[in-house]
């Protein structure tokens, strides 16, 4: 009788595969409060092929499938719902296959990183640049993309499900199929239309429908002329107006938002950071660019002009470049806005980390972020809100971030924080993302229920034997 | 060694000075002085206890031997060499409480505090 560990290792081979209790415990749970379950094995193949053969044998010993990338989620994304479950690991699926210079698009594998592409970037189409998520260098660029995740760039171009050219997956049953213009052979992944955009069977299902193995997506021309600027403001009614003035003048490539104890966590000042009174409320970072430098200095002349004027309600708002924050702080600041990611390693201070966010509409991102603050307030966590306006200010991020040391009073008062977060974020009707299980049952709760309904039906279709990531989004 | 604050400004002017008390003549001059100062932006007022180093607290210290007021928007624009102290000064971005009273504490500071902003 051969064992279900010996037939993934005759997949791929015997060193890829494990039951060992150290990956089992690993894999079994991420920073956040969600519980952990342990999967009965981990394997990691290293092609679409294999991938393929692991989801049909899956499919005869109905053995349940989690999706793996780089394990950098920070949302119970990766952590089985279901007994039993095979965790497939795709970090050995990590090349660049190509990078189209005139389409100005790259084809990926999933364990490729934002790290990753930004040095093949950088060393080999230096005019070419992609985008860092908001998280670890080593975070997976298509797990981001394909959880409608953002980016440095969707100030200006939305979530980056939005930059998909097109992918290549392994469905549920074990077909491997493309969408998107690649349907017509490789070195054509221009675009997703004009098709029926299948590309959204994919996007924000959390691995349900399929293992995608190959991803198609955008890149931009990087600009000659770039300069960067912090933004000290009060009040999250005053901030948010003036970021959104700032966005809809189309001036900023990028805005991110902070709590000030963020930007007190960036300079070094050690945790638990208080919000003291008088200081600013926020820093944004904000990053203009120019093809020449009369445009750059045009924007940035358009910039001052506006952060000016709201100095008629604030005095105190302050527009500062980012020279003056390097010469204060040490030149090291320029890491927070070049490639920011591994500043954020400050939020991973304790072994805790969890956040609730959501996209919303840019008329609740005030109030949503005022009234968030209370709740965070009250449960006594550091303020640690990120927010960023979102495609040209069509929609807006908002999310509060918690570090916290994983003890079982602090586990259940995280729990209770970021539930009350969702109820006030359901009422003002934003929508999670990269939701954990519980969040995803609310938000069923409040959704039209033939959506979910279609939800599901779709998933059944696909998936005729349950065995692609079951009871994740609560389903 | 310097305390560490809680507060952005008490922090950024610690982590500033800190770097001038590098040089081991200044920091044997500072340890010599005995002086209060603060230093009043428009987010909040904080004050600098010399006496054996410098300590930092938020808030304004009533016994203060200099008083010295300024936007940190001025602080931007003196690291950013966009204005001098004398400059600020002399166009009342820049005030000062005690200076004609205790001369040898005002050049003293704002000598430690021309060095700190400039690097």
């Amino acid at each position: 009788m051969v064992s279900l560990k010996e037939k993934f290792e005759r997949i791929v081979g015997a060193d890829h595969v494990s039951d060992g209790a150290a990956e089992r415990y690993v894999y079994s749970r991420d920073m956040t409060e969600n519980p952990p379950r342990e999967p009965q094995l981990v394997v990691m193949p290293s092609t679409a092929e294999e991938v393929q053969k692991i989801v049909r044998l899956a499919n005869e010993e109905r053995v349940p499938l989690v999706p793996f990338a780089t394990g950098q989620s920070v949302g119970g994304l990766t952590i089985p719902q279901v007994d039993d479950a095979v965790i497939v690991d795709l970090k050995r699926m990590n090349k660049i296959l190509n990078v189209d210079e005139e389409g100005m698009y790259m084809v990926i594998e999933p364990g490729v990183t934002f790290g990753h592409v930004r040095k093949y970037l950088d060393e080999s189409h230096p005019d070419l640049r992609y985008t860092y998520a908001i998280s670890s260098p080593f975070t997976s660029v298509i797990a981001n993309a394909l959880l409608q995740g953002l980016c440095d760039l969707s100030t200006r171009y939305g979530s980056m499900a939005e930059f998909i050219n097109g992918l290549e997956a392994v469905l549920p049953t074990g077909e491997i199929v493309r969408v998107g213009s690649g349907i017509l052979g490789d070195d054509n992944w221009f675009g997703r239309y004009p098709l029926p955009d299948l590309v959204g069977l994919f996007t924000g299902w959390q691995g349900m429908t399929g293992i995608v193995t190959k991803m198609a997506l955008q890149l931009w021309p990087k600009k000659p002329f770039t300069r960067h600027f912090a933004l000290f403001t009060f009040g999250e009614f005053m901030t948010t107006d003036l970021l959104k003035q700032i966005v809809r003048a189309d001036l900023a490539e990028d805005a991110g938002a902070l709590s000030f104890s963020v930007v007190k966590a960036l300079i070094g000042m050690p945790a638990p950071i208080e919000a003291i009174e008088g200081e600013p409320d926020y820093g944004t970072f904000l990053t203009l660019s120019g093809i020449t430098s009369l445009e750059l200095d045009e924007k940035v002349r358009v910039l001052k002009r506006i952060v000016d004027r709201s100095k008629a309600e604030e005095p105190k708002n302050l527009l500062i470049p980012f020279e003056a924050v390097a010469r204060l702080m040490s030149e090291e600041a320029y890491g927070w806005v070049d490639f920011p990611s591994d500043s954020f390693k400050q939020l991973t201070e304790y072994d805790g980390l969890t956040w609730m966010g959501t996209y919303i509409h840019p008329k609740n991102w005030g109030e949503a972020l005022f009234k968030g603050r209370k709740i965070v307030e009250k449960y006594g966590y550091e303020l640690m809100a990120f927010l960023k306006p979102m495609k040209g200010m069509h929609f807006c991020e908002f999310k509060f971030i918690i570090r916290f040391k994983r003890d079982d009073e602090n586990l259940k008062r995280v729990h209770q924080c970021n539930n009350e977060l969702l109820d006030l974020a359901l009422d003002l009707k934003a929508i999670p993302y990269k939701t954990p299980v519980w969040s995803a049952k609310k938000l069923h709760e409040r959704a039209d229920p033939n959506f979910i309904e279609l939800v599901r039906r779709i998933r059944d279709l696909l998936d005729p034997n349950g065995i692609m990531n079951p009871g994740r989004w609560g389903l | 060694m310097l305390d560490e604050p809680k507060d952005f400004i008490g922090y950024l002017m610690s982590q500033l000075i800190n770097r001038q008390l590098e040089d081991p003549n200044l920091e044997s001059r500072v340890k010599g002085w005995k002086m209060t100062v603060v230093l009043a932006t428009d987010y909040y007022p904080v004050t600098l206890t010399f006496n054996k180093g410098v300590r930092f607290a938020k808030g304004a210290a009533s016994d203060a031997t200099l008083t010295v007021e300024m936007s940190f928007g001025t602080i931007i624009r003196l690291v950013m060499e966009e204005t001098s102290t004398i400059k600020a000064f002399l166009k009342g971005e820049i005030k000062a409480k005690g200076m004609f009273r205790h001369p040898m504490a005002m050049k003293r500071f704002y000598g430690l505090l021309n060095a700190a902003l400039k690097g």
